[in-house]
């Protein structure tokens, strides 16, 4: 395959690199708007249904 | 002051009174503390003991959302529960108002309740139900947290006994009305029955029974203050709670048959009512949907409907659904269950689930991603690696080959080839494929001398002989004599020889060699493996020339032995007057050729140099006859031997000697100086002498003199002749000289060569600072020939014709057409030679050579006969030689005084006119074509010969193509303008990497 006379060994680490490298940035950025939206979500549930999660639960024997 | 109870309690106020009793609001005299007192309506017939074992156990309770029992006394008749007040409100009072509470608040009360029931659902023995909650038995504290009030203490007890089981109408499960009720519903609602033995409920099971008329009580919230801690329990007379086993079903027919007698006061019917931790959730349910809702629940368990979403979110409205199934199997099974379900409210709301979702198919996306590429570059480098290494083999091949090592050269060209197995191993690079090709010399046409391959030899070589034949070289290293067969290079045979650097062999012919064996010298038979004769020891050796007389000295010994080749038989000896032959000062790097030791033809004269500086022939009969015929008393090294009825000689001591002497007389005939060393070998008649560049021989019949070879600027260090075929050792490389007088130099030029031999179609070469011998083999390839023309016809290029039925040989001078039977078909001489621009060959619809002259005029010959065809004149040509060979994709721009470069012909992938690579070479190229998979490229070097290259797809070089001279319908034409035109078809990769491997093999086999 002549390519921009870049050979199929070249494409593939080359384009295997950069390709990895997009996918850490589309990561990290997918990690930001995610963080974003839970944190807003969170907001919002705390809102409507507080943090029973959190509650401590005697029968348990967590601490109340 | 209120009534005192028990000395220790002062009622303050009746807060309420239900089905079970009268509660009071008092005080703790000592302690004025708050506490509320429950007068027990049950009848004293009870024993007081098991209303105290009640208490004992509601005293052991500890929950921050049940109300603390602390004691229990008994008070004129009358038995009082004492226990925590707790301050606050009814969540029924909340409800009443109309006063809707945040959800999230309404949540945590859940959460505080389901905490309490699942302490209670787990006090051991059995458990203990609360069996009545609803909006009037949860009290919400000052802080906002809510206490389960009035749970029925009697379903603690888990033993036969009498139990008052309250329900509330919208917040009492369908089987608190009883299991005729619960089945009736179903039949109504058109649900099976599940039978009691789905779902997944563990826990205890109090089966009661209740009575007809106490289907429907009142809800005792009449006349209630607001600290009214309110109670409403159904009072019921004899009835039993009995601890079901595991086989709930059977159980339960045995009890309902025996319920039916079980007799008692009552005159009322009985129904079985079957309670457990599920109906406790079904009321907590119901009681939250009042809350959330503001409506009670329906009765009908089957006909709640749904809250709405104004009334609170989906998630939540969900649980309590589930709580409120009408079927407990399909209800949460404990409050724990619940209670996780709650908890876990956050993750299961939609917006949690469609936000994860996002989430995971964002991280399956991007590691999707990740790991693709990571793949790619995995398995990129890999192959980056292999082509890495494949490069660094294919120069170890291009190596090897250069030393004339052909097996290390094959080994390694197949190394850099991966086996292609799987998705790790790269192509095959083109490195490698040239490398192969080059190392197996498929495409290598020419006659003449070129590499078989290298002998390792154990230790470095001092002398070699090649058999008269020509088919088998003994080679002599430290303590061994090695005989090797040329054709397959596997060893014939190890003999072990005198030790001494000056071993010597000689073969009588083909199948015997006279050898210095340890123990004496020898003759050998090689074919039958064993000594013929052994005589005394020696280090040096001659031949008569007629074979039949051997001579042998020890250079340690002055006396030369003469034998009889054939047995061994003494013929006489020769005393040399305690001379020796000269020693010299280091064995190991003496020349064995600087001395003289012949035999004449018939063994009656011997020639030889001794430690006293001079060469003497003296008769090998032992009569001590002797001449002098040079000495000296400087130190020199000599070479010589004989040569019909005459002896020649040389002398090196810093200036050379050379001379000719009748045998007999020992009379000079001939002799010259120099100032660079001679060297002289004999051979029949003939005396060859070399001296610096020039290789002369002298036949002694006539004493003409003919220049066997000239090689300026080169100095002969050795040479060996057989027959018309000469063997040149010069100081830059090694060269043959066969009948067409021309000296061809082979190999590498820098590859240091200290001595050689030639015979038959092989030629030997070692030096002395390698343990190996190069054989060279005299190829021709005649089988491939398609054309014998005239060697003394001049052309530069060499075209077949489309049908491939004729030849054209041309060149600006002229052209000659030849049948492929070598018939000449025409000759034509082109018309001003000078102003020719160019020629091209070219195969359209007929095939015809294109000639142009620089002032525009271009004529066409036919191909078959040479006939001009046409004749036209165009635009003067570019002085540039601008040259443009279309390909397809790619065209090929060439010009006089720029590299060849490759261009892209269409857009696809790379922008039109791209230049992609550049075919930089010494030569210049002539002309460039398509053959099938590849491309092919010709080129005249600036000494005026022609070679080409196969390119791969990629323009890059798989195969060096020498004396290329055509291409047509995938076969390969080659004139190495020496009277042939050969041809070769292409070998495919798989053909190159067997060919490699039966090399391989044949060496692994010689081993």
């Amino acid at each position: 395959m002549v390519l921009f006379n870049i050979s199929r060994v070249e494409i593939l680490f080359y384009g295997g690199l950069a390709l990895t490298a997009f996918a850490l940035v589309l990561g990290m950025i997918f990690a930001i708007i995610h963080l974003s939206r839970k944190s807003r979500l969170e907001r919002t549930l705390s809102e409507e249904y507080g943090d029973p999660a959190r509650y401590n639960i005697q029968s348990r024997g967590e601490k109340v | 002051m209120g009534e005192i109870i028990a000395g220790l309690y002062e009622i303050e106020e009746k807060i309420g009174s239900g089905g079970a009793g009268i509660v009071y609001a008092g005080r703790h005299i000592r302690l004025n503390k708050k506490v509320v007192l429950k007068a027990d309506k049950r009848k004293l017939n009870i024993p007081i003991e098991s209303l105290r074992r009640e208490v004992d156990l509601l005293k052991e309770l500890s929950h921050t959302n049940i109300p603390q029992v602390y004691d229990f006394v008994q008070h004129e008749g009358t038995v009082y529960t004492v226990m925590d007040y707790i301050e606050g409100e009814s969540l029924d009072r909340l409800i009443k108002r109309g006063e809707r509470r945040p959800q999230r608040e309404v949540i945590r009360w859940l959460c505080q309740l389901l905490d309490a029931l699942i302490y209670l659902h787990s006090r051991p023995p059995y458990g203990i139900l609360h069996g009545d909650i609803k909006p009037a038995n949860i009290m919400l504290k000052p802080d906002g947290s809510v206490c389960l009030i009035d749970f029925n203490i009697a379903l603690l007890l888990g033993e036969d006994g009498a139990v008052q089981v309250g329900y509330s109408r919208g917040y009492a499960s369908p089987e608190h009305y009883g299991s005729d009720y619960v089945d009736s519903m179903r039949a109504a609602h058109g649900t099976a029955s599940r039978g009691t033995g789905s779902g997944s409920f563990s826990g205890h099971i109090f089966r009661s029974h209740i009575s007809e008329e106490n289907r429907d009580p009142v809800l005792p919230f009449e006349n209630q203050t607001e600290k009214l801690n309110t109670e409403l329990t159904e009072a019921l007379t004899d009835c039993q709670t009995e601890k079901l086993g595991d086989d709930r079903t059977e159980a339960l027919r045995s009890d309902e048959a025996k319920g039916s007698a079980s007799g008692g006061s009552s005159s009322r019917a009985k129904k079985t009512v079957m309670l457990d931790a599920r109906s406790d959730l079904y009321s907590l349910g119901a009681t939250f949907y009042h809350i959330l809702s503001g409506s009670r629940p329906k009765e009908d368990a089957w006909e709640v409907e749904w809250i709405s979403r104004s009334a609170c979110s989906p998630a939540l409205a969900a649980i309590i659904k589930k709580a409120m199934s009408p079927e407990a199997d399909d209800r949460y099974q404990s409050a724990e269950e619940m209670l996780q379900a709650l908890q876990s409210i956050w993750r299961n709301d939609k917006r949690s689930v469609s936000l994860r979702r996002a989430r995971n198919t964002a991280v399956a996306a991007v590691s999707f991603l990740a790991l693709a590429g990571a793949a790619c570059t995995f398995v990129g480098n890999m192959e980056r690696l292999q082509r890495q290494q494949a490069l660094t083999y294919a120069e170890y091949s291009a190596e090897a080959l250069r030393k004339g090592d052909v097996t290390q050269a094959v080994v390694q060209a197949m190394n850099a080839m991966p086996e292609e197995k799987n998705i790790f191993d790269a192509p095959v690079t083109a490195e490698a494929r040239l490398a192969l090709t080059n190392a197996l010399g498929v495409y290598d046409l020419d006659d003449g001398y070129s590499d078989k391959d290298v002998i390792k030899l154990p230790d470095i070589p001092f002398k070699e002989v090649i058999s008269p034949e020509g088919d088998k070289l003994a080679v002599i290293y430290a303590y061994e004599l090695s005989v090797y067969d040329l054709n397959t290079l596997q060893c014939i045979e190890r003999l072990p020889v005198e030790e001494s650097a000056f071993s010597d062999v000689l073969f009588a012919d083909d199948n015997r060699i006279l050898y210095a064996a340890r123990g004496g010298v020898c003759l050998y038979d090689l074919e039958k493996k064993e000594n013929i004769w052994t005589g005394k020891t020696a280090t040096k050796l001659a031949l008569s020339g007629d074979g039949k007389v051997a001579a042998a000295l020890d250079r340690r010994d002055d006396r030369v032995m003469i034998y009889d080749t054939e047995n061994g038989e003494i013929k006489g000896e020769v005393d040399l007057g305690g001379r020796h032959l000269p020693v010299p000062e280091n064995d190991r790097f003496a020349d064995p050729a600087d001395y003289v030791f012949a035999l004449d033809h018939d063994g009656s004269l011997l020639g030889i140099s001794l430690d006293d500086n001079s060469v003497n022939l003296i008769a090998a009969d032992g009569s001590d006859q002797r001449k002098t015929v040079y000495g000296s008393d400087k130190e020199a090294s000599f070479s010589g031997g004989f040569a019909g009825g005459y002896f020649a000689w040389s002398m090196d001591n810093g200036s050379a000697e050379f001379g000719i002497v009748d045998a007999k007389t020992s009379e000079a005939v001939a002799g010259m100086e120099s100032d660079m060393p001679f060297r002289v070998r004999t051979r029949g008649e003939d005396i060859y002498l070399s001296n610096g560049d020039i290789l002369e021989k002298i036949t002694t019949d006539s004493f003409s003199e003919t220049e066997m070879a000239y090689v300026p600027g080169k100095k002969i260090v050795d040479y060996a002749v057989d027959g018309s075929r000469v063997l040149l050792v010069t100081d830059q490389g090694i060269g043959f000289m066969d009948k067409t007088a021309e000296v061809e130099f082979t190999g590498e030029q820098d590859i240091q060569t200290d001595f050689g031999a030639i015979g038959g179609k092989y030629a030997a070469t070692a030096n002395r600072n390698a343990p190996e011998i190069r054989v060279i083999e005299r190829r021709d390839h005649d089988d491939k020939n398609v054309l014998d023309y005239d060697i003394d016809i001049v052309h530069d290029e060499s075209r077949i014709s489309k049908e491939e039925n004729s030849y054209m040989l041309f060149n600006y001078k002229a052209f000659e057409i030849y049948d492929d039977k070598g018939n000449e078909k025409a000759a034509v001489e082109l018309e001003d030679p000078e102003r020719i621009y160019d020629q091209q060959f070219r195969r359209d619809d007929s095939s015809y050579l294109e000639v142009i002259w620089y002032d525009g005029t271009v004529r066409k010959y036919s191909a078959e006969d040479g006939a001009l065809i046409s004749e036209e004149t165009k635009d003067k040509p570019d002085e540039n030689l601008l040259e443009i060979f279309e390909l397809g994709d790619y065209r090929i721009e060439t010009s006089l005084h720029n590299v060849p470069a490759v261009y892209r012909n269409t857009g696809y992938r790379v922008k039109k006119n791209a230049c992609l690579k550049m075919l930089d070479d010494e030569g210049y190229m002539t002309y460039a074509s398509s053959l099938g998979d590849y491309f092919l490229t010709e080129y005249v070097s600036s000494e005026g010969s022609r070679y080409g290259y196969l390119l791969d797809r990629h323009f890059e070089k798989v195969a060096y193509l020498p004396d290329l001279c055509d291409a047509w319908n995938g076969q390969l034409y080659f004139d190495s303008g020496k009277g042939h035109i050969r041809k070769s078809r292409l070998y495919s990769l798989e053909e190159l990497k067997s060919l490699g491997e039966g090399v391989i093999l044949k060496a692994e086999e010689r081993k």
